[in-house]
């Protein structure tokens, strides 16, 4: 332990850890990101409850939810399970991805590894793929430091085109502008930019574009028409199920609803499933 | 080609190609982990029953079973 | 509106598309994705020093083919060492406040009850949880904080990678190492835990194996055992650590059987392919040591606790009961108790402790109080205990080795208990969580019946052996 870094104080007056209790909330928080990135300590320190997890990834396979108020506006804070990226090769990530479409938090907060930035990266940008309503919590900057390792966090926001915010989550250092921001983007006062443009592979490049072309037609108000178009031409079935059922078109009409929670998620999951064998 | 289990101990190399008889899902598993070709890999060091060793990929070190480690090929260096 | 031919329309035209797509391009969009994460990366990030290496150097030693499996045994002898050192002192300091002062208390109070009353619910219920309590809860405070301590660090990843060559032999998934290590501290918690693993093949395995793992509850048992009778065989200064290598071979000999019964699986019922393994190696994290002691005992210790109290009220009831209800001239107990003997000699048993380990299906951390307390019951050894079906707590050790040597208790015995402790059922909410989880009454019975299984035919052959030459 560094001696340079004190605890901050816990008498932040504006937050109230509200624990389990998250029946009437005005915003929902999904908590995403790499599995041992501190997402838990995060978790525990705005919620005031203690969710152990270990650290190996997949730990976590059910998910936490817990809530807090700040400014008088209460949030429901899920989190979701640790994963490297959203491609659907595990439970874990079909249960991250499929919150974070059908679920409609106001804000993902993605937690990111500082000193790992590359391959949280990764992740980072497939989620900003499906919502760019995302805060970037940019934690263990102590340890990055100890390293050697410095990042411009204007530079790093103007890329993502999205709030970065710098923390100690195990000192709660940086968690003031955290929450702020937080607020800001579930309320929609941050203009958010564009997201970072990822090449398409010059197969792909014509039935994309022809598929977006339609989307802007028949479903004008669908925020993501690149990603979905890419996810039906892969086949992927949870998406097309989806579309046709006209949930997703509803995703964009009821905002701050509860939709799906992930006991749904997962009985759907396992649904299909059942359904393939 | 060079496979990644030619990798001497503590040395680094970057991925060319995965090989392509690989399964679709194992190749994803290994894309999902940030394995894939222009990433550089690093091997650290073997497990205390032989069979799997741990590779440093972007930064996190990787456990790998020796079948995996043979389809993946590196860069002539 | 939903425009339900629109949706299909887009549907059929993705899927045409796609049978003219090659496959892996969605891979190499992903990769286009992950090379702009390179370049942001690059263009926003500077590196003064070098990374650290330290590490590596840990894990050099900790993962070595020389060192690897020595500092694992070491570690886990270590902790049961330190549990079971320091678990004494407070366990008799528990007994002696709950059974010696507060029981006789308790007892008094309800002269005025009917005998039967104040009997089911102060010698039945009271003691068989004030036994659980005193028995359980210094073993656990100390085990489960230094266990979660060794897991924040990020050392049980290790041991997955370490293990991971023998699971491959094995045909059984790497991760299943991580169940197995869960396993240790409860098996329903091990066996939820295999929802890591993917393969739904190699996840039936880590479920159907994973109560060879020795759980908390039967912990206390095996140490209790290896005290008595292994630990009395070394000398005095020494003993303490014989018991403790006794109880992690024990615990050890249950890893083997983990691969055993994983590889028998995998060439019969459970045939197929070896998934592949991807395992990170966390770095390893100082660990908030008073905040991880805080959360343990608060998460772990007194859930697990509370568990056990829920099941030993109800099992001390039944015992109680069935040492107070006669039919002809003999309670149910004794009936049970001489119906199975004969069957128990053979695998170097008797009928007490075939009727401890039914009376303990709900909760394994029972199986020492009952047999106690039924071998004083079926010998009718007199100055000790304290009559029919009150669970009582043995002064000294001294105590618990006269009741059993009354029950006609050998080293064969005290063995065929520790193994028996190891292979046998999984306790009911393990049983009710193999269910839930596989959603299957076949694989349920097997993961039950497995264990109970190995652990008949080991000790037919144990037994058979070992009065070949005694």
């Amino acid at each position: 332990m560094s001696t340079d870094i004190k605890t901050e104080s816990f008498k932040r007056k504006q937050l109230k850890k509200l624990g389990l209790k998250f029946d009437n909330w005005d915003y929902m928080v999904a908590l995403a990101g790499n599995p041992n990135t501190g997402k838990s300590t995060v978790f525990n320190a705005l919620t005031g409850l203690r969710q152990h997890t270990g650290n190996w990834p997949g730990k976590t396979v059910s998910r936490a939810e817990g809530a807090f108020d700040y400014k008088n506006n209460r949030f429901k804070l899920v989190d979701l399970p640790g994963t490297y990226s959203l491609l659907s090769t595990s439970e874990d990530e079909e249960i991250a991805r499929n919150f974070i479409l059908f679920g409609q938090p106001d804000v993902t907060v993605i937690v990111v590894d500082a000193t790992r930035l590359e391959r949280n990266l990764n992740l980072t940008l497939q989620i900003l793929e499906i919502t760019n309503k995302v805060v970037i919590c940019l934690n263990l900057m102590d340890e990055a430091k100890r390293k050697g390792i410095e990042i411009d966090i204007t530079a790093l926001s103007e890329e993502l085109g999205v709030p970065v915010i710098d923390t100690v989550a195990r000192y709660e250092k940086g968690f003031d502008e955290l929450l702020s921001s937080i607020h800001e983007v579930a309320a929609g006062n941050t203009n958010i930019e564009t997201s970072p443009d990822i090449e398409i592979p010059k197969e792909l490049k014509i039935p994309v574009n022809d598929l977006v072309k339609d989307m802007e037609e028949l479903y004008p108000e669908l925020p993501n028409k690149k990603w979905l178009a890419i996810r039906l031409l892969e086949g992927d079935k949870r998406i097309e199920e989806a579309l046709c059922s006209g949930e997703l078109l509803d995703l964009n009409k009821s905002f701050n609803q509860p939709h799906l929670n992930l006991d749904e998620e997962l009985k759907l999951l396992n649904s299909t499933e059942a359904n393939h064998d | 080609m060079s496979p990644l289990t030619n990798l001497e101990e503590g040395k680094s190399s970057t991925i060319k190609e995965i090989d392509n008889n690989m399964q679709r899902a194992e190749r994803r598993r290994l894309l999902d982990l940030g394995i894939y070709p222009g990433v550089s890999i690093r091997n650290c060091f073997n497990s205390a029953s032989g069979g799997s060793k741990a590779y440093e990929v972007l930064g996190t070190v990787i456990a790998l079973r020796k079948e995996q480690a043979e389809k993946i090929y590196l860069r002539e260096s | 509106m939903i425009n339900q031919d629109s949706s299909q329309n887009l549907l059929e035209k993705a899927n045409s598309f796609r049978s003219n797509l090659p496959e892996s391009v969605h891979d190499i969009y992903v990769e286009n994705l992950f090379r702009k994460a390179a370049v942001i990366t690059s263009n926003v990030l500077s590196k003064n020093k070098v990374r650290a290496i330290k590490d590596e150097k840990i894990d050099r030693i900790l993962t070595s083919r020389l060192w690897g499996f020595p500092a694992m045994i070491g570690l886990f002898t270590l902790v049961i060492w330190l549990t079971i050192i320091g678990a004494n002192y407070p366990s008799s300091m528990l007994a002696t406040l709950l059974i010696d002062n507060t029981y006789p208390l308790l007892k008094e109070w309800t002269t005025i009850w009917p005998w039967w009353l104040s009997g089911l619910l102060i010698d039945g219920m009271y003691l068989a949880t004030a036994w659980v309590i005193s028995v359980m809860l210094p073993p656990m405070a100390i085990f489960f904080p230094m266990f979660t301590l060794l897991e924040d660090l990020g050392y049980l990843p290790r041991v997955a990678f370490n293990l991971d060559g023998l699971f491959k032999k094995a045909g059984a998934h790497g991760k299943q190492s991580l169940s197995m290590m869960m396993g240790f501290g409860c098996n329903a918690a091990g066996i939820i835990s295999t929802r890591i693993i993917d393969s739904p093949r190699e996840r039936l395995i880590a479920i159907i194996t994973n109560n060879f793992s020795l759980c908390n509850g039967r912990w206390p048992t095996i140490i209790i055992l290896s005290s008595l009778f292994v630990g009395a065989l070394a000398p005095a200064w020494f003993a303490g650590f014989a018991t403790a290598l006794a109880v992690v071979g024990i615990a050890l000999f249950g890893v083997f059987l983990t691969f055993v019964a994983s590889w028998m699986l995998n060439k019969t019922v459970l045939k197929g392919e070896t998934s592949t393994f991807s395992l990170e190696l966390p770095p390893y994290r100082s660990p908030r040591i008073l905040k991880t002691l805080y959360t343990s005992l608060i998460d772990r210790t007194i859930f697990v606790l509370w568990r056990a109290i829920i099941f030993a009220l109800p099992a001390g009831a039944v015992i109680w009961l069935s040492s107070n209800i006669l039919i002809g001239d003999v309670s149910i107990a004794v009936h049970a108790i001489n119906y199975l003997d004969p069957i128990g000699w053979f695998i170097g048993l008797n009928g007490v402790i075939l009727v401890a380990y039914i009376v303990a299906i709900p909760a394994n951390e029972i199986v020492i109080p009952t047999i106690l307390m039924l071998t004083v019951l079926s010998t009718n050894i007199a100055g000790v205990g304290s009559g029919a079906g009150i669970m009582f707590e043995p002064e000294d050790i001294g105590t618990i080795n006269e009741v059993l040597n009354a029950g006609g208790w050998t080293l064969l015995t005290a063995i065929s208990v520790m193994f028996f402790s190891l292979m046998h059922n999984p306790c009911s909410t393990t049983i009710y969580t193999i269910y839930k989880e596989t959603k299957s009454l076949k694989w349920t019975a097997l993961s039950s019946l497995l264990p109970i299984g190995f652990g008949v035919i080991f000790l037919l052959v144990l037994a058979f052996i070992w009065r070949l030459f005694t």
